[in-house]
């Protein structure tokens, strides 16, 4: 069974990788070390950002569309013969990502020179974003799902330290846990899926596999599904989502950073280099989860208040939206919806947290107690904020998939690549995916109106008169106009209408362009002009509700409920699963100290009195020996020490003795 | 004509085995150079002189660099051992650079080091008796004089009494030589036919006069009965130059007698009086260690059971005596450097005052720990590896030559294994378990350099129980053979 395994050398391009790769463990290194000199450290760390950005690009230039690179060598050795590799692959969707990492991690290093500029663990934050671009760039260069595991649960772990940043806030550090809790949840089916895949192939290498995997046999099915549930975990996916709203703890650049470019794109981009080898069978569970999640993030994002909570919701939508992509067989859209996504999604994430930023600073310059996150106590913020109104517009544009944005052009793409999805049950799939169009039209109208229009609702809650808020710092605006441009359709596509023959498309697939539907786009801008028009009878700053917003207590009746709590699912999982846990744990316990140690107490009394006896025979037999062999060796010392009385003519006496009897002994 | 070539032949020859000199020269060097800077510009009023000791420092490494090349060219025991030794002498300077302020006269401190390090190549290198006494005498004179380098009462007292007695076992030793000479007519112990003047003169004589020779080598090893001046001098000396003392001049005369085996040792007597001293050392040592207060003190007892370590592992093979020579000179410099940063924080050197510092110095304290387990030959440390192999070696020897005298070493050895875990552990014992009376101690700041050169040295111990590949795989490069 053993195959012999191909080494590959190392190519200028992959050895370039792999300084990509190291730069930003350098980084983590400095920072851990340089912890003095605060300013310092800081700017050199994302002085290398920078440089490790040049570098993917000029990575991407050389290999997109080019010939992919690929660079293996053996990693370790078990017995004899079996070999594990690791290596690096570089092909369009490996050099794509590359770019979209560091760039949207250089971004969030820049914005966070500023967001973070009083915190009193500064360092500390700056080597823990280095380590944890370094896993996820691990994730996306490995060649192989065992390397790629290792950064993976890496990735788990430095986002564990990342939402748990401010662990001294105890809800922090509960989400800190519960997200690195769930995700060992689905990691736990992308382990097994692991050694099913080794079992069946002897190998782990991705393009091995890829080449050798028989599509037709079932236990890929199962493989690729445990997969899956990686995959679930950490792309925040139907049922495991629930980690994600509570990882907004974390400092909100963390939040761009983890849930918009990296740890959740993670997920979507194994499924998307696992892809070739994921029967269908297996596809279309994953589309329906997809389509299931996308709908569930949607209907949770309409009823939150904190301006966070609405970004995560609509993260885990937007996601589902990638997965069934997926599922849909079309991971080009899938990925194509991430990459604009991603610039989005971090635009708007950033923005947020320049909102929170200047109140947070306003509450904190006058002595004012609020929830800088809430936007019940917002509004009006148009004209205190005006730039970051207009980055926040574009983006948000972007994420309802208004045409002329980029988030229009890769939406259409997967809601065109679900249409093929119709036989029997699986209708339901573009159902849900098109009902997630008028949802996030409504909840992003909301959004806006809530916070940016009619009057500031401040002075309802403090006796304040109208704030007059910091400005955004340019070191917040350059990254913040960055991305918002990047949310505009001409950076993917030339046609505002047309995404399916956007250059990402047409880099990642192999097989012919979706086909180009009017009707497609035509239904779903209608979809999006009725939620906005919905959103807006409701939420306009005439309206009755915004005049009472301020008191709007979290939910009135049972349908909100169910969206401010997340279908209540914590609540379902902590009656039906860690309450059970926790039973079973009490038995366990009850039978620990009724039965074992009752028993123990026993044998403890037996062992006394056994002892009781071996103490008498050890004090009279044992120690009687010891006692000896302690006075033999004292009076031996005492005689040898004693020959040394400090005089040196003694000394040499002794000495001389010694020697003489020496040679008597020799003599006789 | 034809003679004028054969000399020219010889001088070529010559001249080509003399570069298998340059550690030795370039120490020579080194040693003129910091005595003319020493003479010209410092004066002898002032005692921080610290780049004195880098300049020697420099030399010291260029030479160890140069018996690299040396070793691989010839790859025998010898060179190994000096590139041993000259490892010894680099630690030695880089632990007294940390301690610059207090090194008094640096510039004849390291000159006179010097000396004793050329001494001890010259030892590992020949087998000519002259040359051999030279470097005896030139490692035992600088060891004389170093060890006054506390410039107290105590410290002379303690050099006076290592001048007499090196200078009486000198005299046995030199007294043997030169009736070792009247018997063969020749120097080069390598042309001695001992055996065959056995029938001219009879064996008695010669007998006598190998003992003799041997009583000087082991004084320097400092093994019984010739070890009585050690504890007087270790307690009195500077710390650093015990550490020095206990490592280079015993690890270059034990090469000597590995190259010196195979013509002293054909008589029985001589094999008998070197095992017979093993056990002496062994127990001497051990349970005269068991009754001392002064840390110092007992480190030198230590240290001559160590000797009967080494000479057990001697009989053992030569890979084990190198493996054990190599941990001893690493847990010992370890070991000592710990003692110093103690005196120096606390200025104390009783056992008894270390009562309570395992809370005080906690870093200290584990590192002390380490290393005496080590010492003492247990697991997790190199210590214990080493022992392993010795131990093994032997028991292998006595299975094949079923000689009662080997298994005697080896339980002797296994024995007194047991009896120096009582008082290596006596220090952790005060430092960590022992209930202090809260003395207020003053504390002085110490090198941190220092404490992490300790640190890594200690590193080096654990490393190499885990990893003893590399070590080996270096000794194993040595042409046993020769």
């Amino acid at each position: 069974m053993n195959q012999e395994v191909t080494i590959l050398t190392l190519t200028s391009s992959t050895q370039l990788s792999l300084v990509v790769l190291f730069l930003p463990l350098l980084s983590f290194v400095i920072m851990n070390l340089w912890s003095k000199n605060r300013k310092l450290g800081s700017y050199v760390s994302s002085g290398l950002f920078f440089v490790n950005f040049i570098i993917a690009v000029f990575l991407f230039i050389t290999i997109w569309n080019g010939e992919p690179e690929h660079s293996r060598w053996l990693w370790f050795e078990i017995g004899s013969g079996i070999q594990f590799t690791s290596g690096v692959w570089l092909n369009n969707l490996t050099v794509l990502l590359l770019v979209l990492v560091t760039l949207v991690s250089f971004m969030v290093h820049l914005f966070s020179l500023e967001y973070m500029k009083d915190d009193k663990a500064y360092n500390r934050y700056f080597s823990f974003l280095g380590l944890f671009t370094f896993s996820m760039l691990g994730i996306v260069l490995s060649d192989n799902l065992l390397l790629m595991f290792v950064f993976w649960e890496l990735v788990g772990f430095s986002s564990y330290l990342l939402i748990g940043f401010w662990f001294h806030k105890e809800t922090a550090a509960k989400a800190s846990k519960k997200a690195f809790i769930v995700n060992r949840i689905g990691d736990l089916g992308f382990l097994v899926g692991l050694m099913i895949l080794w079992s069946n192939y002897n190998t782990l290498d991705l393009t091995t596999l890829i080449s050798s995997a028989e599509i037709t046999d079932p236990s890929l099915t199962l493989a690729t599904l445990c997969l899956f549930g990686g995959v679930i975990g950490k792309s925040a996916q139907f049922p495991l989502q629930v980690w994600l709203p509570d990882a907004m703890e974390g400092p909100t650049p963390v939040s761009a950073l983890i849930h918009a470019a990296t740890m959740v794109a993670a997920g979507v981009f194994l499924l998307a280099r696992i892809t070739p080898f994921i029967p269908i069978d297996a596809l279309h569970v994953i589309a329906l989860i997809g389509a299931i999640t996308a709908f569930m993030g949607g209907v949770a994002a309409l009823r939150q208040f904190d301006i966070k909570k609405i970004l995560a919701f609509s993260t885990i939508s937007q996601l589902g939206y990638m997965v069934m992509g997926v599922g849909a067989s079309a991971y080009d859209a899938a990925i194509f919806h991430l990459i604009t996504h991603a610039f989005f999604k971090a635009c708007l994430f950033l923005s947020a947290g320049a909102i929170i930023h200047s109140l947070h600073k306003f509450s904190h310059d006058n002595d004012a107690n609020f929830d800088a996150q809430d936007i019940r106590l917002m509004g009006g913020l148009r004209r205190s904020m005006p730039f970051t109104f207009w980055v926040f517009i574009v983006s948000s544009m972007a994420l309802v998939g208004v045409p002329l944005f980029s988030g229009f052009l890769s939406k259409e793409a997967i809601l065109i690549a679900s249409l093929s999805m119709t036989k029997g049950w699986q209708v339901i799939v573009p159902i849900l995916g098109f009902g997630s169009v008028l949802i996030t039209a409504f909840y992003v109208m909301r959004m806006l109106l809530i916070i940016f229009f009619g009057e500031n609702r401040l002075s309802n809650i403090i006796n304040t008169s109208y704030p007059s808020f910091s400005k955004v710092s340019l070191l917040m605006k350059i990254p913040l106009t960055l991305l918002a441009f990047s949310s505009l359709f001409i950076l993917f596509s030339p046609n505002p209408f047309d995404g399916s023959h956007s250059w990402i498309i047409n880099g990642l697939s192999n097989q012919l362009p979706i086909e180009h539907h009017s009707v497609v786009p035509a239904i779903s801008v209608m979809l999006v002009l009725l939620g906005m028009g919905l959103a807006y009878a409701k939420f306009k700053p005439s309206s009755k509700y915004i005049q009472q917003i301020h008191s709007e207590p979290d939910y009135k009746n049972l349908w909100q409920s169910l969206s401010f709590n997340n279908w209540h699912l914590d609540a379902i999982y902590d009656a039906v699963i860690i309450r059970q846990a926790i039973r079973i744990a009490d038995g366990i316990k009850m039978i620990e100290e009724k039965l074992i140690n009752r028993f123990i107490n026993y044998f403890a009394i037996f062992n006394v009195i056994l002892a009781k006896i071996l103490g008498l025979f050890d004090r009279y037999i044992v120690d009687g020996l010891v006692h000896f062999s302690a006075f033999a060796s004292n009076t031996i010392g005492w005689l040898s020490k004693n020959i040394q009385s400090g005089k040196a003519q003694t000394h040499i006496a002794w000495a001389g003795l010694g020697i003489l009897m020496i040679i008597i002994w020799l003599i006789l | 004509m034809e003679y004028a070539s054969q000399l020219n032949n010889q001088l070529q020859n010559t001249i080509a085995l003399l570069s298998g000199y340059w550690p030795e020269f370039i120490i020579v060097i080194g040693l003129v150079v910091t005595l003319i800077i020493d003479l010209i510009f410092f004066n002898k009023e002032k005692n921080s002189n610290w780049w004195i000791g880098f300049v020697n420092l420099v030399f010291l490494i260029l030479a160890f660099t140069k018996q690299v090349d040396v070793y691989s060219y010839f790859s025998n025991l010898g060179e190994f051992m000096k590139l041993v030794l000259l490892f010894a002498g680099v630690l030695f300077i880089v632990f007294s650079l940390t301690q610059t302020h207090q090194t008094k006269k640096a510039g004849e401190y390291y000159i006179i080091f010097n000396g004793l390090l050329i001494g001890a190549l010259l030892i590992a290198k020949s087998t000519n008796l002259l040359v051999i006494y030279l470097g005896i005498e030139m490692m035992s004179i600088s060891a004389y004089v170093l060890s006054a380098f506390s410039f107290n009462k105590n410290s002379a007292e303690a050099s006076l009494k290592y001048l007499l007695f090196g200078a009486v076992s000198s005299a046995f030793m030199l007294f043997g030589m030169s009736l070792l000479y009247g018997f063969t007519q020749t120097l080069n112990i390598n042309d001695f036919e001992l055996l065959h003047t056995v029938k001219v003169i009879g064996d008695l004589p010669i007998k006598l006069a190998v003992f003799m020779t041997m009583f000087g080598f082991l004084f320097k090893i400092a093994a019984t009965p010739m070890h009585i001046w050690s504890p007087d001098v270790y307690e009195a000396t500077p710390t650093f130059v015990v550490a020095a003392f206990s490592v280079i001049p015993k690890l270059a005369v034990f090469v000597l007698l590995f190259n010196i085996a195979d013509k002293f040792l054909v008589f029985p007597e001589v094999e008998l009086l070197l095992q017979f001293t093993a056990i002496l050392s062994l127990t001497i040592g051990n349970f005269a260690a068991l009754w001392q207060k002064n840390a110092k003190r007992m480190l030198a007892y230590s240290s001559i059971a160590h000797t009967g370590f080494l000479l057990i592992a001697f009989f053992a093979n030569m890979q084990s005596f190198v493996f054990y020579g190599l941990v001893y000179l690493i847990m010992n410099f370890a070991v000592f450097g710990l003692v110093k940063v103690v005196e120096q924080k606390f200025s104390i050197t009783d056992i008894e005052q270390y009562i309570g510092l395992g809370k005080k110095i906690p870093l200290i304290g584990v590192l002390f720990v380490v290393a005496l387990i080590s010492l003492t030959g247990l697991p997790p440390t190199a210590g214990f590896t080493a022992k392993i192999l010795v131990f093994s070696g032997i028991w292998e020897k006595y299975l094949t030559n079923h000689n009662p005298v080997y298994l005697s070493l080896f339980v002797f050895g296994l024995f007194n294994t047991v009896v120096s875990l009582f008082y290596y552990l006596k220090i952790p014992y005060f430092m960590f378990i022992k209930k202090s009376n809260e003395v207020i101690l003053n504390e002085h700041k110490s090198s941190t350099v220092l404490t992490y050169l300790i640190g890594s040295l200690v590193f080096v111990l654990i490393l190499c129980f885990f990893l003893p590949n590399s070590l080996m795989d270096m000794i194993y490069s040595i042409n046993f053979a020769q």
